[in-house]
């Protein structure tokens, strides 16, 4: 495997390594570009394949590398489809191009597990084209019939010993009109994707330390940035005292930051946040300086927020009259009003970080009217449209460059701090690197919101839900990456996932919401809405069975509504010994969603010790996701979502107080830990071979609920908010961290 | 000037003596595989090797570094040979995003130095850095398999 990522696309933007002191070989390895046929004799064929006449093969990855696996995935799609010679294929990361966007949003974007179900097809036909025009090339100079030439390892191949590489038609290939209705490769003839597991690509460099994430960015003539963002939500600066900063060692200049619009259009009351930076020679430099400034704030009308009076308007909210129809099926007032036996119950899910490793960064260089971006980001051209919109520049004279992204999670998708080192190069009138601090990115995130949400269902005699009420109280989740204005449609489609459509079929049902507008910030967020929906629908039905005498298991499967979920029921019962007799304090639970067209069931396997901590045994995963095209990925997806989940599930939460964000660092916001994750774990898929779905946001979504679902069978106690931790539920990891031992289930 | 050797090559610097040893690798001396995580220590990102020990350099003033050997990412294997450790994380394929994954590496070789056959327990107990993507079965999986490379 010699793969090669290229993370600029346009030759004339290739950086050159730049030598500094002490005698180190410096980075921007990974920035070279190991193909050295001049650009005149790169044919492209189409946005996503070039090819010289070496027969080097080059595949656009459109997608951000965030962890995910888009840059083997995507390209391994196209070299299956075109007979391209995986191991002598160069990578480049795309710019942004119309042939990018993704067709169901028209924007340009990663995210919304939809680098592989939204582009499966797309990348298909493309290459099937371009590998279409190459045989017709040949075809014409060899005076053969097209149909009985073939592709493979980046060679045209006839039927009477006709053989010659791409390179050598690439250039006449090129100039041929783009086929229509190719044909495609039936999945018999895949050879690198189809439950077969590649290396990454990007795997070598991520071990060596030679990965170019967006805070390894250098420059020419560069210079470095840090910032602070006023931190109480709709307050403002009121002075800012120098206080000797201008004699601190390479200073270069401070900057009131003006408030942008985090994307096109963002309703009133939302990160309207003031910021102050420092521009240094160096980094660490410019921290110092910061550190100097004495800045003074306006704490604004939101000095009073805290979690406490948020979470009571929540409560408030849920009370009220003010809905939202969202679904309305069948007569569930009525029903509800007629049946006596009605259960009902309320959830809530705390406010989550992004928290990627990589704290948000971005360099620009703004020369003129041209911006160029190098950014960690899954929003390329959503920076893109910000920054044309608030410098009043042309969107053709913004290049963004992707790097590799320190994970992404949704939270990259917004390009607030683009916008802040534009704001500085176009001031410096230098290239200008901002990094924030971990505390700036914890305390600005854009968080996934607090979600209530309550449930009441009338059972017949033998405990099957007649009717179903749902209410759900949530600020918006998907405002901020979109310029529609939800607010004013009452509902965002984001919001509502995992209780709008369910995988149930309950005759009479009604959903109805109520779109809090919040101060803080909020937007998409791993597992988006169904995180925090599922959590709640979940663990009802777990409720309902136990109303029922039902078992768990037995209960939804009498209730779903396609055979696709009964299979992953079914398999998780058996890999989980769902049957098995249980010992003294061991519980098992199990969820199930559907969600970003995968289906997905869960049974996690736990025990309460004596002194009330909680040990996770086993959690065994079962995906129908339709077709698992790389299982090596698709399985680190999975394990990756366990942890990404059980975080929520147990310790992390965001709360308020005085009108900002009480959680600054990973001391105050825990995320789960390797001790934490001594567990067995088991990850089943099925190949249903139907339509292919996503899996990187679905993993996480069912394994809260099916860890409560779990306690509960232990203990009998139900938990209905979360994190664990607000009810004394710990791992002993966590438990020994605790300054007095309060731990009891 | 603060003397000290990164990966076996000398090395003056100039930056405040008060300068993390981070920001002194990243951006005087040019290494960027040390990662910028938390600024407190938490979460292990920027784990290196200060003679012996590994230190979180984020929070490990420079002019500690005086007269000692420091070893990076970029230090512990060579071009041709990987350390043993980062063979197995490409056997096991443990990156995603990628970022943490440097700390880990570098407390994992300090780790099977003092310890060439760790359990599950002593893993625990040693390897707390922080990973978002959730690569812990496999950093695990693979610090076992590297204690099986180094042993052959």
């Amino acid at each position: 495997m010699a793969k090669i990522i290229i993370h600029a696309v346009s030759r004339r933007n290739f950086i050159k390594t730049t030598g500094l002191a002490a005698g180190g070989l410096l980075l921007q390895g990974c920035m070279k570009f190991s193909n050295n046929s001049k650009e005149s004799e790169l044919a492209s064929l189409n946005a996503f394949i070039k090819i010289d006449m070496d027969n080097k093969v080059t595949l656009i990855v459109h997608q951000a590398e965030m962890g995910q696996g888009a840059s083997t995935t995507l390209p391994a799609i196209l070299a299956d489809e075109l007979g391209a010679d995986w191991s002598n294929v160069l990578l480049e990361n795309s710019l942004t191009d119309p042939a990018f966007k993704n067709p169901k949003y028209d924007l340009q974007f990663t995210g919304n597990a939809e680098s592989i179900r939204g582009f499966h097809d797309i990348l298909r036909k493309t290459a099937a084209t371009a590998r279409e025009m190459l045989k017709q090339a040949a075809a014409t100079q060899w005076n053969v019939p097209k149909a009985s030439l073939r592709t493979e390892n980046s060679y045209i191949i006839g039927k009477n010993g006709e053989k010659a590489t791409f390179g050598e038609f690439a250039v006449p290939a090129s100039k041929l009109p783009a086929p229509k209705n190719v044909k495609l490769k039936p999945q018999t003839e895949w050879k690198l994707t189809g439950n077969k597991s590649l290396p990454r690509v990007d795997i070598p460099e991520k071990v060596n330390g030679k990965a170019v994430f967006g805070i390894d960015v250098e420059l020419p003539d560069m210079l470095y940035a840090s910032i602070e963002i006023c931190p109480y939500f709709g307050g403002r600066i009121k002075e800012i005292h120098e206080n000797g900063v201008r004699k601190q060692s390479g200073f270069v200049e401070f900057f009131k930051i003006p408030v942008a619009n985090p994307v096109v259009a963002y309703p009133p009351g939302f990160n309207k946040q003031e910021a102050v930076a420092v521009v240094a020679k160096s980094y660490w430099q410019s921290r110092r300086a910061l550190d100097t400034l004495k800045i003074v704030y306006d704490k604004g009308v939101n000095q009073k927020m805290d979690s406490k009076s948020l979470y009571a308007i929540y409560e408030k909210t849920l009370k009220g009259k003010k809905w939202h129809e969202s679904v309305k099926e069948g007569t569930p007032i009525e029903q509800l009003e007629k049946v006596e036996k009605t259960h009902k119950a309320q959830y809530y899910s705390a406010w989550q970080s992004h928290a990627t490793m990589e704290p948000m960064n971005a360099t620009a260089k703004v020369k003129g009217d041209k911006v160029e971006i190098w950014a960690p980001t899954q929003g390329q051209e959503m920076a893109q449209i910000l920054i044309s919109k608030e410098f009043n520049i042309p969107k053709e004279n913004i290049t963004v460059h992707r790097t590799y992204l320190g994970g992404g999670f949704g939270r990259r998708l917004l390009a607030d701090y683009v916008f802040q080192a534009v704001f500085l190069s176009k001031k410096t009138g230098k290239p200008v690197k901002l990094i924030w601090t971990r505390e700036q990115d914890m305390q600005h995130d854009f968080y996934r919101p607090g979600t209530m949400q309550e449930f009441e269902a009338s059972v017949d005699d033998t405990g099957m839900p007649i009717a179903m009420r749902t209410k759900l109280v949530s600020p918006t989740i998907l405002q901020a990456v979109t310029s529609v204005d939800y607010v004013f449609e009452g509902e965002d489609p984001s919001f509502p996932e995992g209780i709008k459509e369910i995988p149930y079929h309950i005759k009479n049902r009604l959903l109805e919401t109520n779109m809090l507008r919040l101060p803080p910030p909020t937007s998409v967020w791993r597992t988006t809405g169904f995180g925090p929906n599922v959590f709640a629908l979940e663990s009802f039905l777990d409720e309902l069975a136990a109303k029922a005498g039902e078992d768990p298991i037995a209960y939804r499967k009498k209730l779903v509504a396609d055979a696709r979920s009964t299979a992953v029921l079914d398999l998780a019962a058996k890999a989980s010994n769902w049957n098995k007799p249980r010992k003294k304090n061991q519980g098992l639970g199990v969820a199930l969603t559907h969600s970003f067209e995968s289906f997905v069931a869960q049974v996690v396997d736990v025990s309460i010790g004596l002194s009330g901590i909680l040990t996770i045994n086993k959690i065994t995963t079962v995906v129908d996701c339709g077709t698992v095209l790389d299982p090596g990925i698709a399985r680190a997806s999975i394990e990756s979502g366990l942890v990404w989940g059980l975080s929520a599930a147990l310790n992390s939460e965001i709360n308020f107080k005085e009108g900002r964000t009480v959680e600054s660092n990973f001391n105050e916001f825990k995320m789960l830990t390797m001790p934490e994750f001594d567990i067995e774990i088991e990850t089943l898929f099925i190949n249903s071979g139907e339509k292919i779905g996503g899996i990187a946001e679905s993993g996480p979504i069912p394994i809260a609920p099916a860890l409560c679902n779990a306690i509960f069978d232990a203990t009998r106690k139900r938990y209905r908010t979360l994190p664990l931790g607000k009810h004394g539920v710990y791992t002993q990891y966590s438990a020994d961290l605790l300054p007095v031992s309060t731990h009891t289930i | 000037m603060i003397t000290f050797k990164v990966n076996k090559k000398k090395v003056s610097v100039n930056d405040d003596p008060d300068t993390p040893l981070l920001w002194v690798l990243r951006d005087t001396v040019g290494l960027k595989g040390t990662k910028f995580g938390c600024g407190k220590a938490f979460c292990g990102a920027c784990s290196v090797h200060v003679n012996d020990t590994v230190v979180r350099s984020c929070s490990f003033p420079v002019k500690y570094a005086e007269g000692k050997n420091i070893t990076t990412i970029e230090g512990v294997g060579t071009e041709d040979e990987l350390h043993p450790v980062q063979k197995a994380w490409i056997e096991e394929q443990v990156p995603q995003c990628g970022y943490c994954q440097s700390g880990f590496i570098m407390s994992t070789v300090k780790l099977l130095e003092h310890n060439p056959d760790p359990t599950d327990e002593d893993i625990n107990k040693s390897i707390t850095n922080l990973c978002r993507c959730g690569t812990y079965y496999r950093v695990r999986k693979a610090i076992h398999l590297a204690a099986k490379l180094k042993k052959s």
